[in-house]
């Protein structure tokens, strides 16, 4: 992906696009190769080593049980980047089909399905997600379930107005006056077209994602101990602010260095998209 | 004008009804039966059908709603059984909080974002330029809760500069215990603001008044201050109203981190001691909140724009 979309960027966008894919790969390999990297385990105790400070033997210190900070961290990376992944590829799916079925059928259905999108619009979008995920129950189905219902109407919505758009351009008029079946006509010459701005969403959608994730995570509501987690240990860390802040610290570096990834490959996405549409 | 806002008033009421109908609906999604997980395992079938009862879920779903809507208009939101007040009283003593905590944050945001926008904007694609874009990068994926924590752990706890929690009492106190969620929420919403302010600033820029007072030989200074930041202004305001919904939710968090004593607070602990009914109650005052906001700046931006059409 690196090396095909490489050569269409220039300057600055070129340099912060590699910079982003660098740092994303990076932090792809430490958390599948977690075990080689790490000296310790991560929910391994250790009383005697308890809220040791960053040194050699612990490069991020220890928690109030002795636990290493950096292995913690390091393992977070899994969960975390998995919650990412699948709540932006379920919204891309579920939002994407809905807004192109929308956009092309038109008529009742249309109208039912932007009437949903105004309602879950109308509430602040962490308020909705919190109120469901409390009221199933806290945990990691909850977050995803109580994400899915919600985060799809964003993308519904931005591939709806794109195939309104798209219905009356003229190569779509040709397509559709030739005896192409609709098929053919939807998913050879609407679906490359439309797909584009949801992509170019998806990806700046991964940092609100995974700051979603952590933040829900962090109120005590998505992932629970001991499987470690960002968010999670962040607030496991909290009352220890004050002297060993290390302990919240890390974990949430680990946060914004893995959304400055996200949204330096989103921007060199972007810039690639106003590119194409420019030409 | 006036038809105007009749017009976008009844224009939201499919919506104001549809939030009703979300958060009617959300107590249903519990799992279980909600009188049930209030009363505990133990509870005799004589407590649970008297907790149906206060709760009104033994009545048919239908009537529930007409319950829970008619009681809307006169303020009644529901009951906290687990802070035994009403879910009205509470909204009404704790919003002003949020609503303060929103407002200063939104103050920061700006006395903080328009001049590095406008520099930024002036001094398009120098090296001044690049290191402000690339510090909004880093801006744009920091958690509130990890920003708000190292507040307090190195500028409340070690410093003293500024209280560890709490929201104040009067004006004064709220400027100064609020100072430090408040500047949390800005630095959470200041990349999106300086970005998007930075575009527009470079649209004025280009525009033909802008050359004509350069032309006619007023100061830089003057220029910039006069005639671009009044303009960059209206995108400011409409960038903010945009983001106010974000906003509340974000403050959400803030106020757990910082124990602030708002709504948003007030709902996550709701959610944590499953309190169903003032979880529904304050999805419900969110809901409308944001409906209400985005009128009011519509009806703002349409009297700031000279034909008074809407966006």
């Amino acid at each position: 992906m690196t090396a095909a979309v490489l050569p269409f960027l220039r300057g600055r966008e070129r340099v912060s696009m590699l910079i982003g894919f660098v740092l994303l790969g990076l932090i792809v390999v430490a958390a599948v190769f977690a075990s080689l990297i790490c000296r310790y385990s991560p929910t391994a105790l250790n009383p005697i080593a308890a809220l040791q400070g960053p040194s050699a033997a612990h490069y991020f210190g220890t928690d109030q049980f002795g636990r290493d900070i950096f292995a913690r961290t390091v393992y977070a990376a899994r969960i975390d980047l998995i919650i990412a992944f699948s709540l932006v590829s379920t919204a891309f799916v579920i939002g994407t089909t809905l807004g192109a079925v929308a956009g092309w059928a038109g008529g009742l259905l249309d109208n039912v399905l932007m009437r949903i999108v105004d309602v879950a619009l109308a509430f602040p979008f962490l308020v909705l997600v919190i109120s469901i995920v409390g009221l199933r129950g806290p945990g990691l189905l909850s977050l995803y379930l109580a994400v899915s219902i919600v985060s799809w109407v964003f993308y519904a919505r931005l591939v709806r107005s794109e195939v309104r758009q798209l219905w009356h351009a003229e190569y779509m008029l040709a397509a559709k006056a030739s005896d192409y079946s609709t098929l053919r006509v939807l998913g050879r010459h609407l679906l490359p077209n439309v797909i584009i701005q949801p992509l170019v969403y998806a990806s700046s959608d991964l940092v609100y994602a995974l700051l979603l994730g952590a933040s829900v995570s962090y109120l005590g509501l998505g992932v629970q101990p001991p499987t470690p987690e960002w968010g999670r240990m962040v607030q496991d860390g909290s009352t220890f602010i004050g002297a060993q802040w290390w302990l919240s610290f890390f974990p949430g570096a680990a946060i914004v260095l893995t959304a400055v990834a996200f949204s330096l490959i989103g921007d060199g996405l972007a810039a690639l998209a106003r590119e194409g549409s420019a030409q | 004008m006036r038809r105007m806002i009749l017009r976008r008033a009844v224009q939201s009421l499919p919506v104001l009804f549809g939030i009703t109908v979300v958060t009617f609906s959300m107590v249903h999604l519990v799992p279980g039966d909600p009188a049930r997980a209030l009363a505990g395992q133990r509870a005799t079938p004589q407590i649970l059908a008297s907790i149906r009862h206060q709760l009104g879920i033994d009545k048919p779903l239908v009537a529930q709603y007409w319950h829970f809507i008619s009681g809307l208009p006169s303020g009644k939101l529901g009951y906290s059984f687990l802070l035994h007040q009403s879910t009205d009283a509470l909204v009404l003593a704790r919003l002003p909080t949020t609503l303060f905590l929103v407002s200063y944050g939104v103050l920061i945001a700006i006395v903080l974002g328009v001049p590095l926008a406008l520099v930024s904007a002036v001094r398009k694609e120098t090296l001044l330029d690049h290191g402000i874009r690339s510090t909004l990068v880093v801006g744009l994926g920091l958690p509130s809760f990890w920003v708000g924590l190292l507040l307090i752990g190195f500028v409340a706890l070690r410093l003293h500069w500024f209280p560890v929690g709490g929201a104040g009492a009067g004006f004064i106190g709220h400027l100064w215990h609020l100072f430090l969620p408040a500047l949390t929420l800005a630095l959470s919403f200041l990349a999106v603001l300086v970005r998007n302010l930075r575009a527009s600033v470079i649209e004025v820029l280009d525009t033909d008044f802008v050359s004509l007072a350069v032309l006619k030989g007023i100061s830089r200074l003057r220029v910039y201050t006069r005639h671009v930041l009044r303009n960059a202004l209206i995108p400011a305001v409409t960038i903010i109203g945009l983001n106010l919904s974000y906003l509340l939710g974000a403050s959400v968090v803030v106020e757990s981190v910082f124990s602030v004593d708002g709504i948003g607070n007030t709902l996550v602990n709701a959610v944590l001691s499953r309190d169903y009914q003032l979880v529904q109650g304050l999805a419900l005052v969110f809901g409308v909140l944001v409906l209400l906001i985005s009128l009011t700046v519509d009806i703002i931006h349409a009297g700031l724009s000279p034909r008074g059409e809407v966006a």
